[in-house]
């Protein structure tokens, strides 16, 4: 390495110097208290157990008991209710979850919006509460949309949501799921939901890494029995909808990888699809799912991509995602069901090559390289509303010190140049999508404050919406 | 794959009762042992703040409890729960971006008797060499804390991150050669500043 032992000898005693403090009591206690909340591999996981709770043993496995008992009795049958088939304004479009971080609806024409006067769910009178932080966001046209958010709690921090019929200008409570709400679907050990996302103004559901779904607008929660998707304790990772159906993908604890399921959006009738993803070799996977209309692609990443799954014709088949052999994670999205762009960060496990972005206009059979590289040191979530457009939340290029800072960047020349449209500072990014050719929302994250921030000029400027 | 820990890699099996003992035991390791501190040391060093390091060492630890069934070695758990780390701080370095001069506020060398024959310049050196660190990218850290803090082999340091080893040999060679530059330019400009 090099000729200097007392070099290195330095490099050693200064290491030693930054690592001088002992392991905060709270972090031992803290890993300490794991086995405590998640007992047993093959136990059920117990919701509203907030961070701070301590579930006992018993309390658990009479849960679990109790647990079993309702998958024995609902295997087989519809879980929640079967609403009216949904208003069927905006055919062929993927209207339905705003999609972030995953997918970009078409644009909606202003009469496709449903005439809505009054929402059967709103609670009159009841203001959002003082601490509300949004966490995820979803709309269904250009006016009528929700924001799952949280407030305290006895159990940590408990579902809110926010429901606009204006295009955010103005929001309303409605019932939320009465769960609580998790920064990481993935890291989760207590339940609770992380991501909210509607089909349209009735028929909706909060995920991550538990399922409650409604069809009546918000005005009723429930909890979704997954036992015909898979054994175990089903965690939901990402949940998306277009044209009438809902996707889903989980992993349990008795699988060998996750598991892809669908039902018509009017009801929770989950019906596992016959591909499957097998758990990469890395140690962290996450999984991104992106549909648009009748088209799908989920892709696996685990430091790097890993494996994928594509819809088509109503069918997931495997896929080989692109960037498969690039030794980098890619992120997705997509403007129409064959419109489908890649960020790919090649060679971050191996050699570093920067982010590259590569487009694919036969619904991802190929993809190909667009240029220049994208001016960014990593990509968390990538938006399009149109083949021009697209639109990135990652880590600015490294500063003289070594240092990389979160952006907004975006390209309306299809890739060719790119403007930082945002400087939001030390932030997280979540639910990047497009509503309409125009009109889009993210969430950024600082500490325990966040912000849903919305543009309605095709993400030239950004700004804060007031709740 | 180009992993030396290959054989480490998770492989789903069915969880039985069994795995739940030997997970326990590991756990019960990482909290009485000194992997914790390992731990704890390497997310500060990496990320740059106490606070988001009992955060990353804790979401690690959790990940390692979760996921425990894909484990195939138990006896392994170190390595595996550091590859863990690892990915842990690389993901928070990337959406938290703390900035690496948060160090700045951790390093209290001026309060440690300095040995060797001369303190004062010896003091200089580390707090220097201190600041150098922290000036590396975070590839260039990852794979000097992970050789001379955690005194890990190169072929370990593939294995933790991912990276071939010849990768990790370059980027050793390149980031000590931007600590001693930064080091030689900041003892020859010293004592005017």
């Amino acid at each position: 390495m090099t000729d200097d032992p007392r070099f290195e000898d330095d490099v050693r005693d200064a290491l030693r110097q930054l690592t001088r403090d002992p392991v905060p009591p709270r972090l031992v206690a803290r890993v300490n208290d794991i086995p405590a909340r998640s007992p047993s591999l093959v136990s059920a996981r117990v919701s509203l157990a907030g961070s701070g709770l301590r579930w006992t043993t018993a309390l658990a496995a009479v849960l679990a008991v109790i647990l079993v008992a309702g998958v024995l009795l609902l295997r087989g049958t519809s879980s929640g209710p079967v609403a009216s088939p949904p208003p069927t304004g905006l055919p062929g479009t993927a209207l339905s979850s705003t999609a972030p971080p995953t997918q970009v609806p078409s644009a909606v024409p202003p009469s496709a919006t449903p005439t809505i006067t009054a929402h059967p769910t709103a609670v009159p009178n009841v203001a959002l509460p003082a601490d509300f932080q949004p966490r995820s966001v979803t709309f269904v046209s250009p006016t009528e949309g929700w924001v799952l958010g949280s407030t305290a709690c006895a159990s940590g921090r408990c579902a809110v949501i926010a429901h606009t019929l204006d295009a955010g200008r103005t929001w309303s409570r409605i019932n939320a799921p009465a769960t609580t709400v998790d920064a990481d679907a993935r890291l989760a050990t207590s339940g609770g939901v992380s991501t909210l996302r509607f089909a349209d103004r009735l028929d909706g559901w909060a995920y991550g890494p538990d399922l409650w779904a409604t069809h009546d607008g918000g005005a009723t929660w429930h909890t979704v029995d997954l036992a015909a998707v898979s054994i175990g304790q089903v965690d939901v990772w990402d949940l998306q909808a277009a044209a009438g159906t809902a996707y889903l993908v989980a992993i349990s604890s008795k699988s060998e990888g996750f598991d892809i399921a669908s039902t018509p959006v009017s009801r929770d009738t989950w019906k596992p699809a016959p591909v499957f993803l097998a758990v990469g070799a890395g140690p962290v996977p996450h999984v991104q799912l992106v549909i648009q209309g009748t088209a799908g692609w989920l892709i696996q990443v685990d430091r790097e991509v890993i494996n994928g799954a594509r819809l088509s014709g109503g069918i997931w088949h495997t896929w080989t995602p692109p960037c498969s052999d690039s030794a980098g994670p890619a992120v997705l999205a997509a403007w129409n069901s064959t419109g489908v762009i890649a960020d790919c960060d090649l060679g971050v496990w191996s050699t570093p090559a920067g982010e590259h972005l590569y487009r694919s206009t036969n619904g991802g059979a190929s993809f190909a390289e667009l240029s220049p590289a994208v001016p960014l040191t990593g990509a968390d979530e990538v938006a399009t509303p149109n083949a021009s457009t697209i639109v990135v939340a990652g880590d600015s290029p490294l500063d003289a010190h070594g240092a990389s800072t979160p952006v907004v960047i975006a390209s309306f020349d299809g890739g060719h140049t790119w403007t930082t449209v945002l400087k939001p500072g030390q932030v997280t990014f979540n639910d990047l999508g497009f509503t309409t050719q125009t009109q889009g929302v993210m969430i950024t994250t600082s500490g325990t404050t966040s912000r849903l921030l919305m543009t309605r000029d095709g993400g030239h400027t950004w700004a804060a919406v007031t709740f | 794959m180009h992993d030396a820990e290959a054989h480490l890699e998770p492989v789903i099996r069915r969880v039985d009762r069994s795995a739940d003992g030997a997970r326990t035991a590991a756990f019960a390791d990482l909290v009485n042992g000194p992997a914790l501190d390992r731990a704890y040391h390497y997310a500060t060093l990496m990320l740059g703040d106490r606070e988001a390091a009992e955060d990353a060492t804790h979401d690690a630890a959790l990940a390692a409890w979760r996921r425990f069934a894909e484990l195939r070695d138990p006896a392994r758990f170190d390595a595996w729960f550091g590859r863990i780390l690892v990915n842990v701080c690389r993901d928070r370095r990337r959406v938290r971006r703390r900035a690496v001069t948060s160090l700045e506020g951790e390093v209290a060398l001026q309060d440690r008797p300095a040995p060797g024959p001369d303190p004062v310049e010896d003091l200089g050196r580390r707090d220097a060499m201190a600041r150098a660190i922290r000036g590396l990218s975070h590839d260039q850290r990852e794979v000097i804390v992970l050789r001379f803090y955690l005194d890990l082999t190169v072929d370990q340091i593939a294995a933790r991150t991912g990276a071939r080893p010849g990768t990790v040999k370059s980027r050793l060679h390149y980031a000590l050669q931007a600590l001693r530059a930064a080091t030689d330019a900041e003892a020859a400009g010293g004592p005017e500043r």
